[in-house]
């Protein structure tokens, strides 16, 4: 049971002169973020609890310094960047998942940490 | 405190994950005392050996489970989900 | 001394840079550490102590000692004799008032003396105790050895890295070397982390390096330094091959420049190519071997002292002006500018001590060893004790002068047996008394000498006496790189950014940024109760309650009753714990036959999801709560004009009739799918709107919008408080403390004490049949004065109550609170006395709310 079935956003309608618009959480800390840190907050899984940012990050080197859960045992919730995550692998590639409410947070932590690798 | 917490769902995971709830104790079937409702409330048995214990990982599943922990060495011997049947 | 190129010299005299001292630039060839470099240009004195300020020279060459620490490029503190000499790095000295050849601060090792003995800080610079700035003032500059920039900011970047290891080896000697190399052959993933000192090649495996474990702590941890990243590992395996640490002898002169160690001196001999000294004398077992080592290098042999066979009892070195110039052995002297000793060698076992192991007194070796490792920690090579010659030195060696036996502290013999006769004897006690191994060797150099004198001087055995605790870490850290890169987690709602473009003032609650108000909370004010305001209240916590057992699950939660609340239809209630304390509030809001909506405060809303599943647990209902307290966001309409705006934006029928005050039901508003609850926080006619949080901003913008010909204001959290009080609406945690219960705090209209049970039931009882010790209640000042929170109530002169809230009330015209009153004074009009800014305010009890106390507003 997650937030969509309570209030299912898929409901938003454009009616009576009105266009509701989503607002992904981490449009605007993401805006000049270099091309390993992506903003999915809008495609979040449909299995997922709602109300999730979406991050994907790029390199094994860079989760290691948001995370100390172990990388070979994905997909699993955890801690990354001092917060409740839940990370799924492919690759080279970590989609994170975490609430909404800290999505400012979450982009400065890793930003910074991918700034420390350059 | 550092040592590895094994979650029944998530496996072995830093206890910090986790949030740490007191030694498992006895709520009063009925209407109890002063003096056990006072014991229930405030009183612990805090043993310096193994303790039944509640623990939520609360970085993680969100689950509620219980351990048993050597509370001298830090030494987890179980963890386990509660069988709620059992009476708190 | 330059020598010609030794076989196993690490500087390439292909390569020269320079580096300043003290300002004047420094000669060095790559790889060459500040410290051979600056022996080869001649100096001799690197550092003065802590203490006395006695000149100090290079003593081991290996990073334990405290002689060689300076100043490079601001950084405090660094081993000269580690740091590799970096082009145009910037050396200073330490400690010193003046320079490191004439330290003005040397004055307190010529007469200091009495004054300083261990302990003193205990019984000198006390009197006259106004003098006391002053002392301090001189103590703090006089004080600690390096210097920090107070203004300094985070000025090195530090971060933390998280890694794994099946098999982590500590120290790159050959040991270490061998235990990583058979691990790698089996197929392990190894990792090998040494401080630089061996010379590890190209390897098989990870090698970090130069880089020290801190420590090992619970669960395998091991945080290792770096540099500049902390490598937090967790191994499954972990190798300490920490090796040994040559001790230092105790006699009177042993801290003069120009005693060394023997490996000290081997290795500005093999490593840097550099003479130690021109004429030396040995004091060690095996001195002969040493003495080759010193022949090769082009110094002269004085004498070699066997201390192994022929146990001299009497060591005297003596100096001119700190430099050793001569050394007097059982009455025969030697001149010599150099003194090579070797006390033996000590197993590095503090590693394996924090991991568990137990530290013995191997009393054939005369050492220190580790045993019974834990599980998943082994030790290889010489730091297992198993190997290595057996030295049994003296504890001391007699003759006048002082004899130092912690050189970091400037500990002398004289301080320890003060400190015995003072009632110090065990050595736990001693070490804090005398500082003893707490400087910076951390007791690599100075706590086996220092048991072995103890021993000697209480007549106990080392065995018996047993060591201090070994405790990380294990080598200097900086704080910086503990702190790592400083992010603190702050939850935004997703209306944030709106705010900040409103200039709003912002402030914490808990870890969510909340707005305090947008410039004028009066205005604010205004607007709620004349017109309409609209508040982002996203912060609340928001769980739904669903299953056949959500309400029996409820009733047995609150005091309340819930299983007469028809669906469509919300009340308000206060959660209480097992001793019948206010845990936290909210609404409750029935959805359907077995789907409950429920609000909690801001800060609580963790705690609560907890409790409930804590419950759960033990209770077994047939029930499932999801948090969905930041999936959606909420915000507050409220104000007369609210029916009209919500109304613009959604086909609901939102008149009076049809959406009564605590009815809960769900709309379209602005095209948006919502909750809507008519409930009364801030007295007005009001529609809290639950949605989708990506909607936010979206939701914020069409109510500014629509709202704006019918004057809407956003509205803070101090407009909000303004508004509550002017209804006496409580806050948890604000106007109740872990203390409160629901009786004493007004709500004992909510307890139902006929329900079967519910958390907080017997202790309600009991607290019922009591009667109240102190009552909540509303007041209002005489002439406007407003009391701080805290401020206290007075009754009889005597401090009878708190003021818990307290506000100016412009729609009232006066000031007015809620305070905590001994039960008799729980009446209307009752008199008060507040204690404002020190003086005594006279104030009325009111038992009603302020404003609207009939309700008639908020329920219009």
């Amino acid at each position: 049971m997650n937030g969509f079935e309570f209030i299912d956003p898929g409901l938003a309608r454009a009616e009576n002169g009105f266009e509701p618009v989503q607002r992904s959480p981490l449009e605007r800390a993401l805006r000049d973020a270099p091309p390993e840190v992506r903003d999915l907050s809008l495609q979040v899984p449909e299995d997922f609890d709602r109300g999730l940012a979406g991050l994907q990050v790029t390199g094994e080197r860079l989760l290691r310094r948001l995370t100390d859960l172990d990388l070979d045992a994905l997909p699993a919730t955890g801690m990354v960047a001092h917060v409740r995550a839940t990370v799924l692998r492919d690759g080279d590639e970590f989609r994170i998942y975490f609430p909404q409410e800290y999505a400012d947070h979450v982009a400065e932590v890793v930003l910074d940490a991918a700034a420390g690798l350059q | 405190m550092s040592f590895l917490l094994q979650c029944p769902r998530c496996g072995p995971r830093d206890v910090n994950e986790f949030v740490y709830a007191g030694e498992v104790s006895l709520r009063p079937k009925r209407s109890p005392t002063l003096e056990e409702l006072t014991a229930y409330v405030y009183l612990r048995r805090n043993v310096a050996g193994i303790q039944r214990e509640w623990w939520f990982h609360r970085f993680g599943c969100e689950l509620w489970f219980q351990a048993e922990r050597d509370t001298r060495t830090n030494e987890v011997l179980t963890t386990e989900l509660v069988d709620s049947n059992r009476q708190l | 001394m330059r020598l010609p190129p030794q076989p196993q010299e690490r500087v390439n005299r292909e390569r020269s840079l320079a580096f300043l001292f003290e300002g004047e630039p420094v000669q060095a060839f790559e790889g060459d550490t500040i410290a051979s470099a600056l022996f080869a240009s001649g100096r001799r004195i690197f550092s003065r102590s802590f203490k006395y300020h006695r000149p100090r020279g290079l003593l081991c060459c290996s990073g334990h000692c405290p002689n060689c620490l300076v100043e490079v490029d601001g950084v405090p503190t660094v081993r000269a004799c580690m740091e590799p000499a970096r082009q145009g790095a910037q050396v200073k000295a330490q400690n010193v008032l003046g320079s490191l050849d004439r330290d003005l601060m040397s004055v307190v090792d010529k007469i200091g003396g009495p004054f300083l003995p261990v302990g003193f800080y205990y019984r000198t610079m006390m009197r006259p105790r106004r003098a006391w700035p002053l002392y301090e003032r001189f103590l703090r500059s006089a004080a600690g050895l390096g210097r920090i920039d107070k203004h300094g900011k985070r000025t090195h970047r530090f971060d933390t890295e998280h890694r794994r290891a099946e098999v982590l080896v500590i120290g790159g000697g050959s040991s270490g070397l061998a235990a990583a190399h058979e691990a790698a052959d089996a197929g392990r993933q190894v990792v090998l982390v040494d401080d630089g000192l061996a010379e590890v090649g190209p390897a098989p495996f990870e090698v970090l390096s130069p880089a020290r474990a801190i420590g090992i702590y619970e669960g395998g941890l091991v945080p290792v330094d770096a540099g500049n990243v902390l490598y937090r590992f967790r191994a499954e395996r972990i190798v300490v091959a920490t090796g040994t640490i040559e001790q230092p002898l105790l006699f009177p002169g042993n801290d003069l420049v120009g005693v060394m160690l023997s490996g000290g001196a081997r290795r500005l001999i093999d490593r840097w190519s550099l003479r130690p000294g021109e004429r030396a004398v040995v004091l060690a077992a095996g001195g002969e071997a040493i003495a080759v080592d010193l022949r090769r290098a082009g110094t002269e042999i004085g004498r070699v002292f066997e201390i192994g066979d022929q146990a001299p009892k009497e060591i005297v070195a003596r100096g001119r002006k700190g430099r050793l110039s001569s050394v007097a052995v059982d009455g025969e002297k030697v001149e010599c500018d150099l003194l090579v000793m070797s006390g033996g060698r000590q197993p590095a076992y503090s590693l394996l001590a924090q991991a568990g192991a137990r530290i013995e007194y191997d009393p054939a070796r005369g050492i220190f060893v580790p045993r019974a490792l834990p599980a998943g920690v082994e030790a290889a090579g010489s730091v297992t004790g198993e190997r290595g010659p057996v030295v049994h030195p003296a504890p001391a060696y007699s003759g006048k002068g002082k004899c130092f036996v912690c050189i970091c502290e400037d500990v002398t013999r004289k301080d320890v047996q003060r400190a015995l006769a003072e009632g110090f004897d065990s050595i736990e006690l001693a070490k804090r008394y005398t500082a003893v191994t707490m400087g910076p060797c951390q007791g690599r150099l100075c706590h086996l000498p220092s048991i072995r004198l103890f021993a000697g001087e209480t007549g106990r055995g080392l065995g018996a006496l047993g060591t201090t605790t070994a405790r990380p870490p294990w080598a200097p850290v900086s704080l910086g790189l503990l702190a790592g890169r400083g992010h603190e987690p702050a939850r935004r709602t997703s209306i944030h950014h709106r705010h900040e473009e409103l200039g709003a003032r912002m402030m914490w609650t808990g870890d969510w940024r909340r707005v305090h108000s947008y410039g004028d909370p009066a205005a604010e004010v205004r607007a709620v109760h004349e017109a309409v305001g609209v508040i982002d209240v996203s912060t609340l916590g928001k769980l739904l309650v669903r299953g056949p057992d959500a309400v029996a699950f409820l009733e047995r939660l609150y005091p309340n009753r819930f299983a007469d609340l028809r669906v469509g239809r919300v009340r308000y209630g206060v959660l209480g714990t097992d001793a019948g304390r206010i845990m936290d509030d909210g609404t409750i809001g029935r959805l359907a036959e077995e789907e409950l909506y429920v609000t909690t405060t801001s800060t609580g809303a963790e705690v609560v999801f907890e409790w409930f599943q804590w419950w759960n647990a033990v209770w077994g209902f047939d029930v499932e709560v999801a948090n969905l307290t930041g999936a959606l966001a909420a915000v507050n309409v409220a104000g007369p004009r609210a029916r009209e705006l919500v109304g613009q934006l959604t086909s609901l029928d939102c008149s009076a009739e049809a959406f009564k005050y605590l009815d809960a039901k769900r709309a379209q508003v602005g095209g948006v799918p919502c909750l809507a609850l008519r409930i009364g926080f801030v007295g007005e006619l009001g529609y809290e709107l639950h949605f989708p949080s990506s909607y936010g901003e979206y939701l914020w913008d069409t109510l500014l919008e629509r709202g704006a010909d019918l004057g809407i204001r956003p509205f803070g959290l101090e407009a909000q408080r303004i508004l509550r009080l002017e209804k006496q609406h409580i806050i948890v945690g604000q106007d109740t403390d872990s203390e409160s219960n629901t009786l004493d705090a007004n709500m004992a209209w909510m307890v139902k004490l006929d329900k079967d049970d519910f958390v907080g039931k017997w202790a309600l009882e009991h607290m019922h049949e009591r009667g109240a010790r102190e009552r909540l209640v509303g007041f209002e000042m005489e002439n406007g004065a407003v009391p701080a929170e805290g401020g206290q109530i007075v009754v009889d002169g005597r401090p009878a109550g708190r003021v818990t809230s307290a506000r100016h009330s412009e729609a009232l015209g006066k000031a007015i609170g809620l305070a905590w009153v001994p039960p008799e004074l729980a009446e209307e009009g009752a008199r008060i006395q507040i204690r404002v800014d020190g003086r005594l305010e006279q104030a009325s009890v009111r038992l009603r709310p302020f404003y609207d106390p009939e309700g008639e507003r908020v329920r219009s």
